[in-house]
């Protein structure tokens, strides 16, 4: 016979827990120092007398496990109706499950009244795990399937170039493990860093985000998420540790205004810092990891300007499938290492008019993040879903592309993978970029080589393009 | 984010020498655990520690100064160690930009 959870809250307020009465000498128990006790007295003995058994929860609450007939005892004729639930688990499958509960209130026998002040059927908890498809939303912008198409991935997939075997770190915000990944069978490792906290929790949403870009061009690589911790450097340190043959950072410093002498003589803290992430890149060059960062959204972006790191910025896809250069990415040439220009190459970005996000592409991120429902014109929330981009969106695009070169040959250096990208990149001819320069035919300051293409790197790489 | 002036807030410092030196490294953690300093990382080239502001200004004999955006910053860098006298230079880590 199917039993109903009822819960009865005593009247008193006094917040006494449970741990404190029990282990009291039964004496106090007539005192004043706990008074939910008596006057829970005859609530358990009505139970008792009924040889019902009850659960104190640690703040005097009472469950009881009533059948039909109890129920109709103890509160009379109660009609139950059946009520769904939108419960889901860890993978975010549907369980479909329905509870019963009282069609009104439930009515405290009046015996009880006294020190019971109501009674209730607790309904399941409702946990909103994000779903692994994302919501349908009236605005353009790309799904990470596009992404795939966009960038010609997708027949390198069928030629099984799909990152299998190679290992990519990114550093950035956390990393949840989305239903979209998990019930993909994408391989993503949150891994902490020194002063991180745990790496499964973004607050923000980019990291979570910004990693289906890698997995969009290369499905079957391993991504290590290490979380940002105290340190730009011991977050590199880090990624290093993971032993990857890709490192990808969506992010950096705003400070590529002035000559190394100068920031050394105007911040010494700031030059410092730049010294240590600039030996940290180093060390992971030397271990022929090929390093990538955003260019950023306007900004003159370190480290995108250290002359090892393969650097990224932006080109729009539009609507009626023309590219051009993004007016949210940058584009500058480097005073802290003169000689520097930046991007080397780009990869999907949306524009600065579409949304101060530049909502370009739908990426899965964690439900109360500050990215979920990111433009989404329905107001929808809690869905797990948001529409952004950035050159973080088109860092671990490229990353994605080096992952699949790297399966092809693991023992490419990252300055043979600068060769391959320059030779087989889509110039970008129009647009212009966040910092002011236009695209125009050939190698150009806006957009560096221009647009990867995944189909013609591989290509190239094996010898067939 | 730290509060200006308060010389109890917890701050984070790398220590970096210019090339990888481990005997630099072992005086300068040897030289923080004498002041009950908490080690986060470290490398053959860096350590990263936290602690109280004012602890870790006596303990590596540098200045910590408030900007007003209220991060600090350290002043004067450059801190020598008794033995061995190599340079090591401190800053406090700045918070990226994600793009």
């Amino acid at each position: 016979m199917t039993k109903t959870t009822v819960r009865l809250v005593p009247r008193s307020s006094q917040r006494v827990t449970f741990s404190d009465y029990v282990s009291m000498p039964q004496e106090r128990l007539s005192g004043s120092v706990a008074p939910e006790r008596r006057s829970m007295n005859k609530a358990i003995k009505a139970f008792d007398d009924r040889a019902i058994p009850q659960e104190a929860s640690p703040l005097k609450r009472l469950d009881v496990q009533l059948d039909e007939q109890e129920m109709a005892d103890m509160f009379g004729d109660v009609a139950m109706e059946q009520h769904p639930t939108r419960a889901s688990d860890d993978r975010s499958v549907s369980l479909n499950e329905t509870f019963n509960r009282p069609a009104a209130a439930l009515n405290v026998p009046e015996a009880l009244q006294d020190s019971i002040a109501f009674a209730y059927v607790p309904r399941p908890v409702e946990f909103f795990a994000p779903l692994p498809f994302p919501p349908i939303e009236n605005i353009y912008h790309l799904r990470l399937s596009d992404v795939r198409l966009a960038l010609n991935a997708a027949r390198c997939h069928m030629n099984g170039w799909t990152g299998k075997g190679v290992r990519v770190a990114m550093a950035d915000t956390g990393f949840m493990l989305h239903p979209y990944y998990v019930r993909s069978g994408l391989k993503l490792i949150p891994t902490a860093s020194p002063g991180s906290g745990p790496a499964d929790i973004d607050h923000s949403g980019h990291g979570t985000g910004e990693a289906g870009n890698i997995f969009a061009v290369a499905p079957d690589c391993t991504v290590f998420g290490v979380k940002h911790g105290s340190s730009a450097a011991g977050t590199l340190e880090t990624c290093i540790d993971q032993n990857p043959d890709v490192m990808t950072n969506s992010w950096g410093y705003n400070i590529d205004r002035m000559t190394k002498d100068e920031l050394r003589i105007n911040d010494p803290n700031m030059f410092f810092e730049v010294m240590d992430v600039e030996a940290v890149i180093n060390d992971a060059i030397q271990r022929n990891i090929a390093v990538l960062f955003s260019a950023g959204n306007g900004h003159r972006a370190f480290p995108a300007s250290h002359p090892d790191v393969i650097s990224v910025g932006g080109v729009t896809l539009n609507e009626d499938g023309s590219i051009e250069a993004s007016n949210y990415a940058s584009s500058f040439r480097s005073l802290l290492y003169p000689g520097q220009n930046i991007p080397d190459f780009c990869g999907l970005v949306g524009r600065s008019e579409m949304s101060p996000q530049s909502a370009h592409i739908m990426l899965p991120v964690p439900p109360d993040s500050e990215l979920d429902g990111e433009n989404f014109p329905s107001g929808l929330s809690q869905s797990g879903w948001g529409i952004f981009s950035g050159t973080s969106a088109a860092c671990p695009q490229t990353a994605g592309l080096v992952a699949l070169l790297k399966q092809i040959s693991k023992g490419l250096s990252p300055a043979q993978i600068r060769q391959v990208l320059n030779a087989r990149s889509v110039d970008v001819t129009e647009g212009t970029t966040a910092t002011g320069d236009t695209a125009a035919p050939g190698h150009d300051l806006a957009t560096g080589a221009g647009l990867v293409d995944a189909l013609r790197a591989c290509g190239f790489a094996v010898g067939t393009s | 984010m730290p509060a200006p002036g308060n010389h109890t807030t917890v701050l984070t410092v790398r220590l970096i020498t210019e090339k990888p030196n481990r005997q630099t490294i072992e005086a300068v953690r040897t030289r923080l655990e004498e002041f009950d300093l908490e080690v986060e990382a470290s490398t053959d080239r860096s350590i990263e520690v936290r602690g109280p502001r004012a602890k870790l200004e006596m303990a590596l004999g540098i200045t910590i100064a408030d900007e007003d955006h209220g991060h600090s910053v350290v002043e004067g860098p450059d801190l020598k160690l008794p033995e061995p006298n190599f340079p090591v230079s401190a800053y406090i880590p700045r918070k990226p930009d994600f793009f």
